[in-house]
């Protein structure tokens, strides 16, 4: 099941369904064999962590606290000590399940550049992914949090869009800024929760992004139903119209024909 | 950039077409590496119009001298000088066009440190009898009338030039040859095509290091001026426990 897409991120406006795309596209790469390392990247609200009912209160932004904290401090043994210790700690961080790994990146909570921090975090993230096959990261819709602290290339860009002209609009500034932020060597488009045919002013924004639409994900009233009643994802059946849908995504990019 | 092959075979051409060329190997030739006092700021003085005994290259054709690096220094002979044209000491003219290629072999060398050295290397100061008269970006060599009637020769100056770029990057190199060309316009021109590729390859680099380095500070408002930042203290010691860090990972591999 060889591949050349390792690290794909997931971003689109808010309400697009951005994680759950990012949660179904895991399931089915889990199902394909994978491990995946799942990365939580939205700093506002870890969804992704709720969703895979995981709770941490060790995250990226909590581990950038204490390396300034101790920086602080200004006092040389302090720094030896966490010298030694900081790939420990974020290797703590990465919660393992029998399926996959999960990173939050969770809230930032210190203002402030600190550039070295991010230096330092993006050093030890790049080396702990090593391990892993395949990264999915949940992305907010700035790239901003994927870029200051994970890494700066990615595989594949999934921008996500609903049959709103507004998430079009962020779509299309998403794709514009994601030159500036990141380096990647795919970039797509994915309609979600599409109802009907796209009416003509939908198409020509779409088309003027200039990005290729990778994938149409139909709404799913089984899907929304779950979400409704907050349960589970795992009760979605394989014939639920999203779960085909992204599965049909997920094997244009990770199955070798 | 053509690769050295290339350059190596468009060169051996050039033997064909040239009334002399001259090889030396300076590790096996100790005359060469002996002959003068090498360093920074060995010599604090300047040639007097009347002093001058030669200028190599002018203001209308000023010095062309490019450095490049490769990874596999195998393919570098090491220590060799390569002349096309005719030494100091039958120069007909007074009128002389100069150019030269340094080729480094070395795994460990930076771009920024190829592109400080190649703006840096200069033989005013660092040699008695050879200074680099500048005019604006551009520079020829001078020298002295009494330096030449010693005996100096293209050798001394590829040893010079091999010493000044070994002294810049210390350890850094593993193999080191220079090729020159005294007044072979077909050479020169080729040397100079060279020298602008690398300096546009090099303009490109450095472009991407400032595009990364500005991608990696989003959330700095003071435009990634750190020494204005009321943090560059912490983030100095967030630098000293990632020196640390990197000795600790370096050690244990």
């Amino acid at each position: 099941m060889k591949h050349d897409i390792r690290i794909v991120a997931v971003t689109g406006k808010g309400g697009t369904g951005k994680t759950i795309f990012t949660y179904l596209l895991a399931r089915y790469a889990i199902e394909l064999g994978y491990y995946p390392l799942l990365i939580d990247a939205d700093p506002t609200m870890s969804h992704l962590t709720h969703l895979l009912e995981q709770k941490s209160d060790r995250t990226i932004e909590s581990v950038r606290k204490d390396i300034i904290q101790v920086a602080s401090q200004k006092t040389e043994d302090q720094n030896q000590k966490l010298a030694e210790e900081i790939d420990t700690i974020v290797e703590k961080s990465i919660i393992d399940t029998s399926t996959y790994s999960l990173l939050i990146m969770g809230q930032p909570e210190t203002k402030g550049c600190f550039c070295p921090t991010n230096s330092l975090l993006r050093n030890i993230i790049s080396a702990v992914i090593q391990d892993y096959d395949l990264i999915i990261i949940d992305a907010e819709a700035g790239l901003e949090q994927i870029h200051r602290q994970v890494m700066g290339d990615i595989d594949c860009l999934i921008i996500l869009c609903d049959f709103s002209l507004r998430s079009v609009a962020t779509a299309n500034s998403i794709a514009n800024s994601a030159n500036k932020f990141i380096n990647f060597k795919k970039i797509g488009l994915v309609i979600n929760k599409k109802m009907g045919d796209f009416n003509a002013k939908f198409k020509e924004n779409i088309k003027q992004i200039g990005i290729p639409i990778i994938g149409e994900v139909p709404f799913d009233e089984k899907l929304m139903k779950l979400e409704q009643m907050g349960e589970s994802l795992d009760k979605l059946k394989d014939k639920s119209v999203a779960v085909k849908a992204i599965k049909k995504i997920a094997q244009n990019l990770l199955v070798t024909n | 950039m053509a690769n050295l092959q290339e350059i190596r075979d468009f060169v051996e051409e050039r033997k064909l077409h040239s009334s002399s060329y001259s090889v030396w190997n300076v590790k096996k030739n100790p005359e060469i590496r002996n002959f003068l006092k090498i360093g920074n700021r060995v010599w604090d003085g300047i040639i007097l119009e009347e002093d001058v005994g030669l200028e190599l290259g002018s203001k209308e054709y000023p010095l062309i001298k490019t450095i490049m690096t490769l990874n596999d220094s195998s393919a570098i002979h090491d220590s060799r000088i390569t002349l096309i044209g005719e030494d100091l000491e039958n120069l007909q003219t007074n009128y002389t066009r100069f150019g030269f290629l340094i080729f480094i072999g070395s795994t460990e060398l930076k771009s920024s440190e190829l592109r400080q050295i190649q703006r840096n290397i200069s033989l005013t100061h660092s040699v008695e009898g050879i200074f680099e008269k500048q005019f604006g970006r551009h520079s020829w060599y001078q020298i002295s009338r009494n330096l030449l009637e010693r005996g100096l020769k293209f050798s001394h100056i590829g040893y010079i030039l091999m010493n000044l770029v070994e002294q810049s990057l210390n350890h850094k190199i593993e193999a080191i040859e220079i090729l020159m060309a005294i007044n072979d316009d077909v050479l020169l021109d080729y040397f100079e095509e060279l020298h602008k590729i690398s300096r546009i390859e090099s303009i490109h680099q450095f472009q991407n290091k400032i595009k990364e380095i500005q991608k990696l500070r989003l959330d700095c408002d003071l435009q990634n001026e750190c020494n204005v930042c009321d943090n560059k203290g912490i983030c100095d010691q967030i630098r000293d426990i990632i020196t640390k860090r990197n000795v600790i990972r370096r050690e244990s591999q």
